[in-house]
């Protein structure tokens, strides 16, 4: 798997890689993972179950993604690939220029190549337009391209104009198990060590009696992410109902607006602005709270309601992307993106949570069946199954570079040239560092710690 | 329909019949109308117009020895009138308020003039007239439905660099508040009698007027082969290249759905 984004960082795409991963690891397939490097953490890293991740160091340019060039990643690529006995390239994220290079570089080598879409890209402007023209470039050179709901799958068909046939949905999961509901005794003595810190936490657990809710905010704060929303939704919630209080954790260049919103209407006491927490945090922040707001603008799935579910809260999220498509009406109060209708759905939410009107106890339980890893994993791998039956591995060069061609008018004869000169490059490569002089991993260690370590998931 | 939560029937990749139905295409194109569009050109070929007076008045100065003082005084029966026009639409206060504006923009040019007349005696005259030609050509892309201060200071910074060229401080003056009162007034007023895109009476005549001047000076100044060729360039502009735009309309194909990103409406 190769992706611009992976641990150190956490989100969506990073979290999506290390648990397929993980559960193919479990299903007895050899998996490493291949990234940048992050700042001091560069070479063969191990995490979990044996999961050997390669952090390459490269430069990176805009929000973690790596220097766009075309070929400058073969050399590197060609050598972990040859070292680790590859037959699949997976790439995530198209934001991501390594993922990118990847597919090319793998179907350069004959190798079979699936990429996996996590983010909607619009087509109004320069930078999506950009953005679009080099997918198309990769994806021309992909097996099979893997989305994560339906609506990323039609945006994705229309940017690329693959055949939708080539396309498949699969959604992201949660680990439910890290996601339960709060039990009466474990959130008295929780204690958050936020920077922020402006209510204490006793406060929180004598709430229920008291008739206050807490609504629970867990997001990046950045202006796609609806932090604008929350800044103007916020003091009018808290001025009609004096019984709601906000939690929102992670950071971001919007957390200064929420700052100055809390001071210029007096909030402080009432919204607790945690600051960036770690994955791991997030469940002990969520079930502080009853209702679970998410004001985002796009989102292509948004695992995170899937983890505010689990955790046994009512989702109140805006009507956009593929959200809709995630969990069932019952758990969810859907908001149009304008101020109005968040303080409208929100304060439905809380009237909902207390007149039990919902049971959100059994969500935690219905999300378990709803999404799981194990699933996931194995649907991905019947996709790696097919595209290794029938995928383009036999095809010429000359074929590829027809449909390369196809492409447009004039970046087509220039993603032929791109082709003609990676295969140039692959060629040299190979002369200068015969394959078979690369030394290969040894295929029993690596079952033998799947053996070992098969258990801990 | 769309659902991810429940146990998959299908394949993965699966074509299901609602397959892009929610897209959308040309959702918000405007309707345009030829008429409006004439109204929207006519902005277009007034700053055309203009270019050519402004840099035909410079040639008349310069190569054929006319006084400036004429042209300025032209000028200011002109800009009378439009002073007329608006004030009588502006309160009292207001109308003051230009007054002095107006004052302050005459004395400051007068200080200034020594340092406009000598500004590029050290550059050759042909650096010039390319650079001022590359001004007009931006001062024409970004005119537009409103005044906006590319096009004014592109106006402002030719008519500078040509006043410099004259040999004596009171051409220089008199040429830089000409085209003050000409050059960058004129579509300015125009753009504030088009309220709400509508022509009116004093637009076609400011239209009119400024077509007919920059013709007369055309087949005075550059001969009757030349005055064919923008005489016809006028009419292209006007009646031709929005009929192209209305054209090209077709291919137009903008597609929206779920994908895109809400815009918020905050309140």
């Amino acid at each position: 798997m190769v992706c611009d984004f992976f641990f150190p960082q956490e989100g969506g795409i990073e979290i999506h890689i290390y648990q397929v991963a993980q559960q193919l690891i479990a299903l007895g397939h050899h998996v490493i993972v291949i990234t940048h490097a992050y700042g001091e953490r560069k070479g063969v890293r191990y995490l979990d179950c044996g999961l050997k991740v390669y952090y390459v160091p490269f430069m990176t340019v805009y929000r973690e993604s790596a220097f766009p060039t075309a070929f400058s990643f073969l050399p590197h690529f060609r050598q972990i690939v040859v070292r680790e006995n590859i037959d699949v390239v997976h790439g995530h994220g198209s934001m991501s220029t390594f993922c990118q290079e990847a597919i090319v570089h793998g179907r350069t080598m004959g190798l079979a190549t699936v990429f996996t879409d996590h983010s909607l890209v619009g087509f109004s402007n320069v930078g999506s337009i950009l953005v679009n023209k080099l997918l198309k470039y990769s994806l021309t050179d992909a097996d099979h391209v893997i989305c994560v709901s339906h609506t990323c799958r039609e945006n994705l068909v229309l940017r690329s104009a693959l055949s939708p046939r080539k396309v498949s949905v699969i959604p992201n999961a949660v680990v439910s198990e890290n996601f339960c509901p709060a039990d009466s005794n474990s959130n008295s003595n929780s204690n958050s060590n936020s920077q922020f810190k402006c209510i204490d936490s006793s406060s929180i657990s004598s709430a229920e009696d008291s008739g206050i809710v807490t609504v629970v905010v867990c997001s990046r704060l950045y202006a796609n992410k609806g932090a604008d929303l929350l800044v103007s939704a916020i003091p009018k919630i808290c001025l009609m109902d004096p019984k709601i209080n906000f939690i929102i954790a992670g950071n971001g260049p919007k957390i200064v607006d929420l700052q100055q919103m809390c001071e210029r209407h007096l909030l402080q006491n009432r919204v607790n602005l945690l600051g960036a927490i770690r994955h791991n945090e997030v469940r002990d922040t969520m079930v502080k709270g009853q209702v679970y707001l998410h004001p985002t603008l796009t989102e292509a799935f948004g695992t995170v309601i899937v983890e505010a579910a689990s955790c046994g809260l009512l989702v109140v999220t805006t009507n956009v992307g593929g959200i809709p498509e995630v969990l069932p009406e019952y758990m969810t109060v859907y908001a149009e993106p304008s101020t109005k209708d968040v303080v409208k759905s929100v304060l439905k939410a809380v009237e909902m949570v207390r007149t039990k009107e919902v049971d959100t106890t059994k969500f935690h339980d219905e999300v378990k069946r709803m999404y799981h890893w194990r699933d996931v994993a194995e649907r991905t791998l019947g996709v790696y199954n097919k595209v290794l039956r029938k995928g383009m591995r036999s095809e010429s060069i000359f074929m590829r570079m027809q449909r390369h061609y196809q492409c447009g008018i004039i970046v087509g004869k220039l993603y032929v040239l791109c082709v003609v000169v990676d295969t140039i490059a692959l060629f040299v490569l190979d002369f200068l560092n015969p394959r078979h002089d690369i030394e290969r991993v040894y295929g029993d260690w690596s079952t033998a710690v799947n053996k070992r370590v098969g258990d801990c998931i | 329909m769309r659902t991810l939560w429940v146990k998959r029937t299908v394949p993965d990749n699966y074509i299901h019949p609602w397959f892009l139905s929610q897209l959308k295409r040309n959702e918000v194109v405007a309707n345009y109308q030829y008429k409006k569009l004439l109204s929207d050109f006519s902005v277009l070929l007034l700053n055309m117009c203009n270019s050519v007076i402004f840099v035909l008045s410079f040639v008349a100065i310069y190569a054929r020895n006319m006084k400036p003082q004429y042209f300025s005084l032209t000028a200011v029966i002109l800009d009378i009138l439009m002073a007329a026009k608006l004030f009588s639409e502006k309160s009292e206060a207001e109308a003051l308020a230009a007054l002095k504006s107006l004052s302050i923009t005459v004395f400051s040019v007068m200080v200034l003039t020594p340092v406009f007349r000598s500004l590029t005696e050290s550059t050759s005259s042909d650096s010039i007239w390319t650079l001022c030609g590359w001004l007009l050509v931006v001062n024409l892309l970004f005119c537009s439905r409103s005044l906006n201060p590319i096009s004014i200071n592109t106006s402002l910074a030719a008519t500078i660099m040509l006043a410099s060229r004259l040999t004596t401080s009171v051409d220089v003056f008199y040429f830089i508040m000409y085209n003050l009162q000409t050059f960058i007034s004129v579509p300015a007023f125009y753009m504030w009698l088009r309220k709400n895109r509508e022509m009116s009476a004093y637009n076609y005549a400011l239209l009119g007027l400024t077509s007919l001047v920059s013709t007369i000076l055309v087949s005075w100044l550059l001969g009757s082969s030349v005055l064919y060729i923008w005489i016809l360039i006028q009419a292209l502009v006007l009646f031709a290249v929005p009929r192209l735009f209305l054209a090209l309309q077709r291919y137009k194909d903008r597609i929206s759905g779920p994908w895109d990103a809400a815009v918020p409406i905050l309140s």
